[in-house]
């Protein structure tokens, strides 16, 4: 014979089984803070990535051309290797090139392609501006903010990244082709979302302190752009929030930080031997 | 021979329980996260752990699949007031390293199955001790080995019915493997007519059984969790054996003599004796509630209680318990996670009464646990801390006396978690 004890204790959750009104409860509160941390990918993950960055890369090259200048090139991409031993991507190999073409902007394809504009570089006045701008777009690539943002699962086909970067049949082929034009079409029209610029930017200014570079070099850069008129602006404005924004966050995050002040490296000298 | 001396013989003949014990229905804390909240985790329970605490919860797994592992550094201490000739305190203590869970979930088709091995109880002691000038004992010499390990091994089954409602099933082997081996070596006073005492003493035990756990988990409202869990232990074999070998000497004759007869009771005569028993134990039905508030993705409030019908033990006693665990989980950053909790593990052995002897140990404990979890892409390890304290009264010799008991432990430990 059970205990009354026993009783009331089955009993307890029954009644508020059936008493309580069925409200439907947000599926994710069981989700923890520590869930922001995916899972590691798998090397396929990774492989797969790189090939639809590659894919993607090609596309948009094949409307733009490099700087023809190997000093400045090998100088860019010297300087992205470095910031990258601070992204927590050790899995992929970067690549960085300076591209021609006047507007203010830079590009981070999947698998760590990475195109900085010959206009964006042209405004820069020393190194740490640079490193800003390189580390924000390896915060991308880190991030996977671009292959988050494609959802590929969303596509027609319903293809993992896995599939589409296989090529395995003809409707994987077209399906891959949309996500690539997809993809250019979130870096040059659409811009990422709000939070991933944002974040983009917070980690870039730890890239920046880790590497040795002065943090206020970024924030000085953006302001610049800002308050650069043509052309040129409309399409990095296009593509990320606004400038008043995006100060207001970065200078939050130094504050928090204890950031601000840090009488970190500029290299202006160095920089115009390689940008004069 | 004194009383105090027969009392300290008194005290090894019985293997004393040091946790492995039947006398508390919460012993080992078993999990990863739960471990770090007091085991309050039937309304969470969405990790391996889940499988010990509410099957249900795996249902709710946010992971394709995870492993988790944990270690455990243990030590524990009694203490009986004045239980040596009425003056001197009797201590003893366990200490070992025990893993104490794994558990593997991996999403198949709609369910969630997984696998999972606790060690539920456990103690292993060892005790070398030497007294000296003790009553009409020049030299006495103690030591004893004690280890036993139940061990709840086995597969388990989840279904999320809908975001609000789950349901689970863990079938667990149970095993308990449990030896006690205990010598004594007496050297009397001059004095006394005997001269060397010996005795040896061996027990084994062992236990398999089938422990189905059956629980359910639901959502009454946004950020609230609960859950019930019934489980109970069948036992479909179990054997013990004991062995006792004694020989008493003195300064004249040759071998050993008959041996002494103080209380005239005709099996003290015997100089060895083995006992086999093969009686299956009864386990107490386990009935688990807990409540769970999730007020958001940086805090988790948590809370459980336990009861354990009563049964019969090989003629003794066993009372009802209701035991209850508080826990609390809260993240300082993604990175950093810290977890503390409460809980209790009350006796469920009866009061002792005075006057009378062979009563068993009847100690209610509390304990305390906090631990810090680093997170990293997929993975997690955590550090953490148990303290219990409890106190309550014993009777660890054939007499009538009861001692005032307390005992105290800490255990630390280390779990990892994978993802993938």
């Amino acid at each position: 014979m059970l205990n009354p004890k026993f009783w009331r204790l089955v009993a307890l959750p029954l009644i508020l089984l059936t008493s309580c009104s069925t409200v439907s409860p947000d599926s994710d509160f069981r989700a923890r803070l520590s869930d922001l941390y995916q899972p590691v990918d798998s090397a396929a993950d990774v492989s797969a990535e790189i090939r639809f960055g590659r894919t993607v890369a090609a596309r948009y090259l094949g409307g733009v051309d490099g700087v023809d200048n190997n000093l400045m090139q090998r100088y860019v991409s010297t300087l992205g290797a470095y910031l990258v031993q601070y992204s927590g991507r050790s899995d992929i190999d970067f690549h960085f090139m300076v591209v021609d073409a006047p507007t203010i902007n830079a590009y981070a394809m999947p698998g760590g392609y990475i195109f900085l504009t010959s206009g964006a570089l042209a405004l820069m006045q020393n190194e740490a501006e640079l490193a800003g701008v390189l580390a924000h777009e390896i915060a991308h690539v880190s991030e996977k903010h671009i292959v988050k943002a494609l959802n590929i699962r969303g596509l027609s086909s319903g293809a993992t990244l896995s599939q589409l970067a296989s090529g395995a049949s003809d409707a994987f082929r077209v399906a891959l082709d949309q996500a690539t034009d997809l993809a250019l079409n979130i870096l040059q029209e659409d811009g990422l979302q709000r939070e991933d610029e944002f974040s983009a930017d917070e980690i870039a200014l730890f890239i920046m302190v880790q590497a040795g570079y002065a943090p206020d070099a970024y924030s000085d850069y953006l302001l610049r752009v800002s308050q650069t008129l043509g052309v040129a602006l409309a399409q990095v404005s296009q593509t990320h929030p606004s400038f008043v924004e995006r100060l207001d966050n970065l200078a939050s995050v130094k504050n928090a930080n204890g950031l601000n002040g840090l009488n970190y490296a500029l290299l202006a000298d160095r920089f115009k031997v390689f940008n004069p | 021979m004194t009383r105090q001396a027969l009392a300290l013989l008194a005290l090894c003949i019985a293997p004393l329980a040091l946790y492995a014990d039947e006398a508390h229905n919460i012993n080992q804390i078993v999990g990863d996260r739960a471990l770090g909240m007091a085991g309050a985790y039937a309304g969470i329970s969405d990790d391996p752990a889940g499988m010990y605490y509410n099957p249900a919860g795996i249902a709710y797994s946010s992971s394709a699949s995870i492993s988790a592992n944990v270690n455990t550094v243990q030590a524990l201490d009694i203490s009986y007031k004045d239980a040596l000739n009425d003056e001197y305190d009797y201590n003893r203590n366990s200490f070992q390293v025990l893993p104490n869970f794994f558990g593997v979930l991996q999403p198949l088709g709609g369910w969630m199955v997984g696998f999972s091995s606790s060690i539920v109880d456990s103690a292993q002691e060892k005790q070398d001790q030497e007294f000296s000038a003790f009553a009409d004992i020049e030299r006495f010499i103690l030591n004893s080995t004690n280890v036993d390990t139940v061990y709840n091994i086995g597969p388990t089954v989840a279904k999320k019915l809908s975001d609000e409602l789950s349901i689970g099933l863990s079938l667990h082997f149970h095993y308990r493997r449990a030896e006690f081996i205990s010598n004594q070596h007496y050297k009397f006073n001059a004095d006394d007519n005997r001269e060397i005492l010996w005795v040896n003493i061996y027990n084994k035990k062992s236990e398999q059984g089938i422990r189905p756990k059956l629980g359910i988990q639901w959502s009454p409202a946004s950020n609230w969790s609960i859950g019930l869990v019934v489980d109970k232990t069948f036992l479909v074999a179990a054997s013990e054996t004991s062995q006792l070998s004694r020989c008493v000497t003195n300064s004249i004759a040759v071998g050993c003599l008959d041996f002494p007869d103080e209380d005239k009771n005709p099996d003290d005569r015997k100089d060895a004796e083995i006992t086999e028993y093969t009686d299956t134990r009864t386990y107490p039905w386990q009935v688990r509630t807990g409540i769970a508030w999730f007020p958001n993705s940086a805090l988790l409030v948590s809370a459980d209680a336990i009861y354990n019908s009563g049964v019969i033990v090989a003629g003794r006693g066993r009372e009802p318990t209701l035991d209850g665990a508080l826990g609390l989980e809260w993240y300082w950053s993604p990175k950093w996670a810290f977890r503390g909790g409460v809980y209790t593990a009350f006796a469920s052995t009866p009061e002792l009464i005075k006057g009378e002897s062979g009563q068993e140990a009847h100690i209610d404990i509390y304990g305390l646990t906090t631990s810090v979890t680093r997170f990293n892409k997929g993975s997690a390890i955590s550090l953490g801390l148990i303290g219990n304290y409890g106190n309550g009264s014993a009777q660890i010799t054939a007499t009538d006396l009861i001692q005032e008991t307390t005992l105290s432990g800490m255990t630390a430990f280390f779990t990892t978690s994978y993802r993938y």
